[in-house]
């Protein structure tokens, strides 16, 4: 495998997930990770080699999934996080009974997310899913530092309230 | 993680406001914190099974125009190393032609090189026998009678003083000043010529044919 294959197995997960946050379909979301892939490695010149690729990939892929969702052309699954093989493990009722209040929990937590604008989300992903600094989560949204810190900030502050309304 | 704050457990009247609000926020804090960590956890779906291959299998070859390939070139970082023993043979052969271009060049003295204008020029020796002089300069129609122009040096005699000079073919007119203050006409010089002031001055006809030992 060459350097670029490595990019691809290390980011193709990250990426595929923001797809399916956008799109809600997997086989599209793995259409629109594969075309991102190849529209980075189109630009690859002009990628600076002293900055860092995943905000520079994300941000390709950000706007490949926004253009894709403007001309809509599939349906989204109805897919839920709670997976039944998740819970035959479980050893007790009370362990399937903790497993199963997690799954609702990221549920709903997908549920409120898919409430906030992209740009407010992706933030929140970025900054605690992905553990991005804030310059990275600036470069992926193409946004000032300043920006993406208000974004984070304020997107976890809708989140609770979409979070509340649901679950009151 | 904690909802919205039932009724109930609203502080009683007589709490004060501050309390309130600061266990509000606390509230608040908790559903933030709650939320980030909720986030962290979040399970990532798993990209399908062959992804990797199917994007990689997709790309074309891509052809660098030949622009970029020099540019690249161009800022990649060499390094450049060396052995010193490898070197001595190379200082060998520069020590060798710097040796050769300076023992058969052509150098200042060699008449072949001189200036038109120096070459042209007769030598002339002046002498003067004065044992009790301290100091002799030559002035002359030659440097502007200026007395600082040439000083004389004593020779081995010790009581004569002698300065050679390369002057042009014609005449010219000249004396000695002894110990700056005395001007004395050169006794040797078949001839003299007034100042104007009650003066004699030497007179020396320079001419190739005959050089001249005043």
């Amino acid at each position: 495998m060459n350097a670029f294959g490595t990019l691809v197995e290390r980011y193709q997960k990250p990426i595929f997930n923001l797809m399916y946050r956008m799109v809600g379909s997997s086989d599209k979301a793995a259409d629109l990770t594969q075309e991102t892939f190849i529209r980075a490695y189109q630009k690859l010149e002009r990628f600076h080699p002293g900055k860092k690729f995943f905000p520079w990939l994300y941000s390709i892929g950000l706007n490949l999934a926004r253009d894709s969702a403007r001309k809509k052309t599939w349906n989204p699954e109805s897919v839920s996080t709670l997976n039944p093989e998740s819970l035959s493990g479980c050893n007790s009722p009370g362990d399937q009974h903790d497993r199963m209040c997690e799954s609702l929990e990221f549920l709903r937590l997908e549920k409120a997310l898919d409430e906030l604008p992209i740009i407010y989300r992706e933030a929140l992903i970025l900054r605690y899913h992905d553990e991005c600094s804030m310059r990275d989560i600036a470069a992926a949204l193409n946004l000032s530092v300043s920006a993406a810190k208000m974004r984070v900030h304020r997107g976890l502050y809708m989140l609770r309230e979409q979070y509340i309304r649901r679950n009151p | 993680m904690s909802r919205k704050k039932d009724p109930s457990d609203q502080p009683s009247r007589d709490s004060s406001a501050k309390l309130d609000n600061a266990a509000y926020e606390n509230n608040e804090n908790q559903d933030l914190l709650a939320l980030q960590r909720l986030i962290y956890r979040m399970p990532d779906r798993e990209a399908p099974a062959g992804l990797t291959e199917s994007i990689l299998s997709s790309l074309e070859p891509k052809t660098v125009p030949g622009w970029v390939r020099i540019y690249r070139w161009a800022l990649r970082p060499r390094t450049v190393t060396f052995q010193p023993l490898k070197l001595v043979p190379a200082a060998m052969v520069l020590v060798l032609g710097l040796t050769i271009a300076f023992q058969f060049g052509p150098t200042p003295k060699d008449p072949g090189s001189m200036d038109p204008r120096q070459a042209s020029l007769i030598p002339v020796t002046f002498t003067l026998s004065s044992p009790e002089a301290e100091s002799v300069s030559l002035i002359g129609s030659f440097n502007q009678w200026n007395p600082a122009g040439h000083k004389m040096h004593q020779r081995g005699e010790r009581n004569t003083w002698a300065l050679e000079l390369r002057l042009p073919e014609g005449r010219h007119e000249y004396a000695f000043l002894v110990d700056g203050k005395m001007v004395v006409p050169d006794q040797s010089s078949p001839f003299y010529q007034s100042d104007g002031f009650g003066n004699r001055n030497s007179v020396l006809f320079v001419s190739r044919d005959e050089p001249a030992n005043i």
